[in-house]
């Protein structure tokens, strides 16, 4: 723009100079044509010849009179000399004949009139020479006859003489006019010039006064760009092509340690570029130069290292323009440097600080899920203890000592299992699991599984599908505590109501949504939004009768999130509320061939099915403890209160295993484990673990007999029960070991291989496990079996079945004690599992 | 100064019974009372001028020749004053001494190597060089240039 405006200005200058050129040249010629013509004229006025001219005119009549004069003198007799009639005869001869060749009489001449009259003149005096000339008697003789003569020329004479000074005046007037008008016109043209002159030197000073200007201009521009480049913060670098330095200013000196007159001249390489960088400065350069190639030139910011006076390097952020100028002959580099060594030392201790935070943070969390943890274990162990104190006995007062100390354990127990959840969470240690399940199955059974709690409140439960949900994969045992909160607070915060869950699927978004539906109490909407936070709980008078941490809600927040899902609430004071919560839980593949051929007809859900577990328990808190525990192991809970609902229960749907509490009230454990395996029910076959207090030897015996398969003493710990469900069914939900063995299987063999060794171990499994399950039922030798159960699980070790491979580790070892009861069912899980993970074989 | 013009005119004198007839006389010149006469043959005993120019009263370049005004009055030891001319016609003009310069008028007594008439505007005419300066062509020197010249006096 700026250098447009030059152009244009320079043009200008250009052209202005050669129109004022063209002026003076135009104007001086025409100058010096006028003024030689003005010349020409004055020089004419200056040969005047008017006045003599006249006087020659009228001399001619004088000296005709004299010649007449002396001629009548002569004939009068008055004198006899005739040399004085020859003298003005010859007087007049002179007079006529510069009236004939005079230029001055040229005009006169041109007179018809008057040449008529000179020729007149002529002939006379051609006529009289050879008598004047001649002898006095011939002159005498002839001057009668002359005088005659002459008469006749003294008529024209004053005619001419009168023309002759019409004549002339019109000649001087006209050359008066010409040089009149010469004059006028030198006049005018002088006057025009004068203005042209003024204009040129208008002109001229304007652009004098413009030129000044621009200089002023430049000149304030060049000393505020000065301003700006000794004030800048950053170093600003001038370099010519050779890499010298041609300018440098405070800022530099100060980052660099160069003062200006140590830098200028010297090789940038030499003064600021770190040894490691040289080499590539200099090829950028070269490249620079030779071929125009722009790496870092012109490409902004860009972050390097710098080095120092004294050696050391720093980091620094660059930006370098290459710019022309005719003066310093050619190319030259603009460089903006900033040290930025105190950004880069505030950034890596902003990094270094929030590391610490988030490693304080998980360290925190960490030391909150051990801490809860580690409360949780004896906790349990003192609420297990504080039942068989109840059991002993006790006066009244101890009973009300206990009972307070049981309701005060539960609670502290519940306010340690909520922190825990979130803790996880928080920690980030919280792993989704991805396994297949059917949601409306889990909220069916949370839903039986909440039934006494309900009923005891007087409500009804209901569970509603909206639409085909079908199978999904996801973290069930997640949903299953998201539920089982959102379920429980609706039940207790609802009195004599409905409580109601409905199952959608978005058609849109394809995501599972879940409705809990109650007319309980509801919330006021001013609590809508926070009732999600953590440590809430509203309306103190309420939560005498209902405890709770307050966390409930904040763990189903975490965990809907966790899984990527929403949730909300909508409520009416008065009227009940409605909590939903969506999850995106895909689709699952359908059921799949899982056998070791295509042929195969066995068939299972895909992935892990969760546990089915029937609780019989009398006592609430024993109830509630071995719930919670099943729960975070993913199982699906159904409890029952005394031996004959445990009979009941079990008679209606398939276990994977059941908790048999021994001292009930009605039907005690024994007998309702009698009734269980003596029936025809689904669960004739399902392992029964033992929950007692009394783990006499003895008693051990009568329960075996009785058709259990193992033991758990009280108290409870998570150990004990991890330890039987491992034993029952091989069941392992934190470690996959499967995966470790095929991948080194994998690496081992190739892919191709360990698959066809797979497809062989699974077929000679299959065969294995049929023939066991026949062997077991048909009473063979137990040292049989046992060699049996061991080679199969070598089998199934060595190409990845764990579960399989566990459950056959264990009937190997009832082998070893004997226990025949106990081998059907284990073969049956064997059975389970194998055809679990080779359902995994039929998809890889 | 006077005794050289007398001299000259004295020669004159006594020169004219040398010749076979007795000389015209050209010019006659009073200076301070005293006449002096010149034929044709004392002007041409003079330093002889000649020069060729155009002049308004005759067609063509002519060459006169004669003595220089300057040097016939040097020969009277004039050095001031003003020479009043008359030619035969009575037609009289003045020229001052400080406007005569040492090459301009001449006594012109040869025109294109010929005497001169009466007829021709002879025996003596006074001429300028008019071609060579302008001062030569204006009516000053045109009325100055006198013809048929034939007495000339110095006046104080």
């Amino acid at each position: 723009m700026e250098s447009l405006r030059r152009l244009i200005g320079r043009r200008s200058t250009f052209v202005s100079a050669v129109v004022i050129l063209l002026v003076v040249a135009i104007g001086g010629q025409t100058i010096w044509r006028l003024t030689a013509r003005t010349w020409t004229e004055i020089e004419k006025l200056a040969i005047a010849n008017a006045d003599s001219s006249q006087w020659s005119l009228a001399q001619l009549e004088v000296e005709y009179l004299a010649l007449e004069n002396a001629t009548l003198a002569y004939m009068a007799g008055r004198t006899s000399d005739l040399g004085n009639i020859r003298r003005r005869f010859d007087v007049f001869f002179s007079r006529i004949d510069t009236l004939s060749y005079s230029q001055h009489f040229a005009g006169v001449r041109s007179s018809d009139m008057i040449g008529d009259y000179i020729a007149q003149n002529r002939a006379f005096l051609d006529t009289y020479v050879p008598v004047i000339d001649g002898s006095d008697e011939t002159l005498a003789t002839a001057l009668p006859g002359m005088f005659e003569d002459m008469q006749e020329l003294h008529q024209g004479l004053r005619a001419t003489s009168l023309e002759g000074v019409r004549v002339l005046a019109i000649e001087s007037q006209d050359q008066r006019t010409a040089v009149e008008g010469a004059l006028r016109y030198l006049g005018t043209i002088a006057i025009v010039l004068v203005g042209v002159l003024f204009a040129g030197v208008a002109l001229l000073s304007l652009i004098v006064r413009n030129s000044q200007r621009k200089t002023e201009e430049i000149e304030q521009t060049q000393s505020r760009l000065q301003a700006i480049i000794s004030t800048s913060i950053d170093a600003v670098l001038v370099v010519g092509k050779s890499g010298r330095v041609i300018d440098y200013n405070g800022a530099a000196e100060r980052i660099f340690g160069y003062s200006r007159s140590e830098a200028i001249g010297v090789d940038i390489a030499e003064l600021i570029i770190p040894d490691h960088l040289r080499e590539l400065h200099e090829a950028g350069m070269h490249r620079y130069l030779s071929t125009g190639q722009k790496r870092v030139v012109g490409k902004g910011l860009v972050r390097l290292e710098a080095k120092h006076k004294d050696g050391t390097l720093f980091p620094v952020e660059l930006s370098i323009n290459a710019a022309t100028s005719r003066e310093s002959g050619g190319e030259f580099f603009v460089s903006y440097i900033r040290d930025i060594s105190q950004r880069a030392a505030e950034e890596s201790e902003l990094i270094e600080a929030r590391d610490r935070a988030v490693a304080g943070e998980h360290a925190k969390a960490k030391l909150l899920a051990v801490m809860s943890h580690e409360m949780r274990t004896p906790l349990n162990g003192v609420l297990g203890t504080l039942q068989l104190l109840a059991d002993t006995d006790l006066n009244e007062r101890q009973k009300r000592f206990v009972e307070v100390m049981d309701t005060s354990g539960k609670t502290l127990l519940e306010h340690v299992n909520n922190v825990l959840d979130i803790s996880r969470v928080d920690a980030g240690k919280a792993e989704l699991s991805t396994r297949a399940f059917d949601p409306l199955q889990v909220t069916k059974d949370i839903v039986r599984s909440l039934e006494n709690a309900a009923q005891k409140r007087g409500n009804k439960l209901k569970v509603t599908a909206l639409a085909e949900i079908g199978t999904v994969t996801g973290d069930e045992a997640r949903l299953r505590q998201i539920l089982f909160n959102l379920l429980g607070n609706a039940i207790k915060f609802t009195e004599n109501g409905r409580v109601s869950v409905e199952v959608d699927r978005d058609p849109e978004t394809k995501n599972v949504e879940f409705r809990v539906i109650d007319t309980g109490i509801g919330i006021s909407p001013e609590n809508t939004d926070r009732i999600f936070d953590d440590f809430i709980t509203l309306d103190t008078s309420y939560n005498r009768e209902v405890e709770g941490t307050g966390l409930g809600l904040g763990i189903v927040r975490r965990l809907v999130r966790l899984m990527g899902g929403e949730i909300g609430v909508v409520s009416e004071p008065g009227d009940g509320s409605v909590f939903w919560f969506n999850l995106p839980l895909s689709e699952a593949a359908d059921l799949t061939q899982s056998d070791c051929d295509s042929a195969s007809t066995s068939t299972l859900h895909s992935g892990q099915k969760a546990r089915e577990i029937l609780v019989v328990e009398d006592n609430e808190i024993n109830r509630m403890i071995v719930r919670e525990m099943l729960l975070q192991s993913g199982s699906n809970v159904v409890e029952a209160n005394d031996g004959e609902e445990g009979v009941q229960k079990a008679a209606q749907g398939q276990f994977d295993l059941i908790f048999m509490d021994i001292s009930m009230p009605k039907l005690d454990g024994i007998a309702a484990t009698r009734m269980i395996r003596n029936g025809d029910g689904p669960n004739a076959h399902t392992p029964i673990v033992a929950l007692t207090a009394h783990a006499l030897a003895d008693d051990i015996q009568k329960f075996r007999d009785a058709g259990m398969n193992d033991v758990l003493t009280k108290p409870l710990s998570r150990e004990k029960l991890t330890k039987v469900l491992e034993k029952t069914d091989g069941y392992a939900p934190q470690e996959d070991k499967s995966n470790s063995v095929v991948r080194e299987l994998i690496e081992t063999m190739g892919a191709e291989g360990a698959h066809k060794l797979r497809v062989r171990a699974c077929s000679e499994v299959k065969s294995g496990l049929e023939q066991l399950q026949q062997d077991v039922g048909a009473n063979v030798e137990l040292s049989r079996i046992k060699d049996l159960a061991h080679k199969l699980a070598g089998t199934a070790g060595i190409v990845g079945f764990m579960d399989t491979r566990k459950a056959l580790g264990a009937l190997e070892t009832a082998t070893g004690n004997g226990n025949r009861s106990q081998l059907a069912s284990l073969a049956k899980i064997a059975t389970l599992a194998f055809d679990r993970e080779t359902a995994d074989i039929s998809g890889a | 100064m006077l005794n050289i013009a007398k001299t000259v005119a004295a020669a004159a004198l006594t020169l004219m019974p040398m010749g076979a007839f007795a000389e015209d006389v050209l010019l006659s010149v009073t200076v301070k009372g005293e006449t002096l006469t010149f034929e044709r043959t004392a002007l041409e005993a003079m330093p002889v001028a000649e020069f060729t120019t155009t002049t308004i009263w005759t067609e063509g370049e002519q060459t006169f020749t004669g003595v220089t005004l300057h040097d016939l009055l040097s020969e009277l030891d004039v050095q001031d004053g003003v020479i009043k001319a008359t030619a035969i016609n009575d037609y009289a003009i003045e020229i001052p001494y400080a406007d005569i310069t040492e090459d301009a008028p001449i006594i012109a007594y040869l025109r294109n190597g010929e005497e001169m008439s009466v007829r021709d505007k002879g025996p003596l005419w006074v001429v300028y060089p008019y071609d060579t300066a302008p001062e030569f062509r204006n009516e000053v020197a045109y009325s100055r240039s006198i013809w048929q010249l034939d007495r000339i006096d110095i006046q104080e």
